[in-house]
């Protein structure tokens, strides 16, 4: 199975992290190609051009939040099902239990490998079983 | 003040015939009769008796009640400097003052006084305002007697101040607050005022009496201060925000490398350090979320860096059982900087070879205080420390620098270990002091 991957992030240094650490994490699926976006705006342009089976998305992004992009997407039936995971530093629980009761993955930064690997594991099992 | 006759004044001649002259201890009083005067002549001995002694002051202004049948008529002599003589001054007798009342004193002192005062009758129509508050409202006298306090409401009194005010007159009541006022030609003040009811012999309110001062310096002098202060919190806020995001990237690259290093002493070497700038890096996010930057509550920070750790070693976590036992404890952060360093030392320590033979594992960390000393111990029941560890001759890295930062505490550290594990205690002396070496030996 091959994935291509969205990371919204606005932090370039940030960003770089995000794909090596994709890139070497050693998923069970492979992946394809990583898009890469600064902010909610750009990646849902990104979304409405490309196919992608998984999103890293940052929080607090200017422009458009990641909260924000991920509630659009939601709402848009082409790109609703495609599964999502926070990263960010978010710290608050309360937040971070919102974050989860939408379905959403979340992985605290700095993320490490194999946190990664297991939550997008997780996250496209989930899928799968939806789907079957 | 109005004068009735100001040419006649310099003369020392009033309406009704009055002259008064004094040289040196003489006092001559002269009393030109008109059609309609009636004084009989022991109340024209009694000022002249007045007189000489006022003569004999060195005083250049006095001043003396001369009663007549009819009325009381006050005088106000000015020495002439020229001819050495007092000249009566005859203004309007109701606004010239009476040497021999006291009420006069207190009416000047409104008069003169740097506060604002207004006095208002029963239902809080003004009756008197001092020239101070004339002044700074840019009202004049006959503008603003029997007006309602009100006049002077700004539209900026948004705590409903007027209300309250007005609430305390209804029921008599003393009032404090204050007061955002408009002044005539735009602009406002801030009036912090004291309302008193003045009660008569029977406790009626006869009149309030309102005390204050303008204060308006003083709140833009706070809002600036204020603002200022805001600005830095949140500089320091994004600054702290921005130190840790830094640190978390660093970190991040670092595990990287280490994730892909195929030597195991590299990647152990790499892996410690991701630890030490995390536990630099909770720090800064810590502070930031806090609100405050120079306090950092260790208990949690203690939480965090367990958090940090457990993510790091990820599958040794599964096997380790930490229980954190900690009081609420506020460190100065030049205390809590190495401390926070020196923790994750020995907690990483305990996680990568306490447990190396075992299939599980507790490790207890616990914080407290007494007085003013803190002490931190960390526990585990793994299998202790190899017999031929010794803390003193042990050169690795970690030691130096556990050795380096409870030295920079000013506090004392111990391992005890045996085959039921191994106890770290560290104890030093809270400090508060700022710089680079706030603490003592404890």
């Amino acid at each position: 199975m091959k994935i291509n991957v969205l990371i919204v992030e606005d932090d370039p240094a940030m960003r770089v992290l995000l794909k090596s650490t994709v890139l070497s994490a050693d998923l069970d699926v492979e992946v394809a190609e990583i898009f890469e976006a600064e902010n909610g705006k750009e990646g849902l342009e990104v979304l409405e051009k490309e196919k992608v089976d998984m999103m890293l998305v940052d929080i607090y992004m200017p422009i458009m939040d990641g909260l924000e992009m991920l509630d659009y997407a939601r709402d848009h039936k082409e790109m609703a099902d495609i599964p999502a995971i926070v990263v960010s530093s978010e710290n608050n629980e309360d937040r971070i239990d919102a974050i989860l009761r939408q379905g959403l993955g979340f992985v605290h930064k700095p993320l490490t490998h194999l946190l990664l690997k297991d939550k997008i594991s997780e996250m496209i099992n989930m899928k799968n079983s939806d789907a079957g | 003040m109005k004068n009735s006759s100001p040419k006649k004044k310099l003369s020392g001649e009033s309406e009704k015939g009055m002259k008064y002259d004094l040289e040196g201890n003489s006092c001559r009083l002269n009393y030109l009769k008109t059609q309609d005067s009636r004084e009989p002549e022991e109340e024209i001995n009694m000022a002249k008796s007045t007189l000489r002694k006022v003569g004999k002051s060195e005083q250049d202004q006095a001043e003396v009640e001369f009663s007549v049948p009819s009325q009381s008529k006050i005088i106000r002599l000015i020495r002439n400097h020229s001819s050495n003589m007092f000249q009566p001054s005859f203004g309007d007798p109701s606004k010239l003052g009476v040497a021999k009342n006291p009420y006069y004193k207190f009416s000047k002192v409104a008069e003169l006084s740097p506060a604002l005062i207004l006095i208002a009758d029963r239902q809080g129509f003004i009756e008197y305002a001092n020239p101070s508050f004339l002044e700074l409202s840019q009202y004049k006298e006959e503008e603003v007697i029997g007006c309602g306090l009100e006049m002077f409401k700004s539209s900026l009194d948004y705590q409903q101040q007027y209300t309250e005010l007005r609430t305390a007159i209804a029921k008599g009541e003393e009032w404090k607050g204050e007061l955002i006022n408009s002044k005539k030609r735009g602009g406002t003040f801030v009036f912090s005022a004291t309302l008193t009811p003045v009660r008569n012999e029977y406790d009626f309110i006869t009149s309030f009496i309102m005390v204050g001062q303008d204060i308006t310096p003083f709140r833009e002098t706070e809002k600036e201060l204020k603002m200022a202060v805001e600005e830095k919190t949140v500089l320091l806020s994004e600054l702290h925000h921005r130190v840790k995001n830094n640190l978390a990237i660093i970190s991040g690259l670092m595990q990287l490398q280490a994730f892909t290093e195929d030597n195991i002493s590299v990647q152990s070497k790499l892996y410690s350090s991701v630890g030490r700038v995390q536990a630099m890096a909770n720090m800064h996010e810590l502070l930031y979320e806090s609100g405050s930057f120079s306090q950092l509550e260790f208990g949690q920070n203690l939480k965090k860096i367990v958090t940090s750790i457990s993510k790091m070693y990820y599958e040794l976590t599964q096997k380790i059982d930490v229980k954190l036992d900690v009081e609420s404890v506020q460190l100065n952060i030049n205390q809590a900087h190495p401390c926070s360093l020196i923790m994750n030392e020995v907690i990483t320590n305990a996680y990568k070879h306490a447990f190396t033979k075992a299939e599980s594992g507790k490790i207890r960390i616990q914080l407290y205080t007494q007085g003013d000393t803190v002490f931190i111990s960390i526990s585990d029941n793994g299998s202790g420390l190899p017999e031929d560890f010794d803390i003193d001759k042990d050169k690795t890295l970690g030691n130096t620098l556990l050795k380096t930062l409870v030295k920079q505490l000013y506090g004392s550290y111990q391992y005890i270990s045996d085959e039921g594990g191994t106890t770290f205690t560290l104890c030093f002396k809270k400090e508060n002091i700022k710089g680079s070496t706030s603490a003592n030996f404890c």
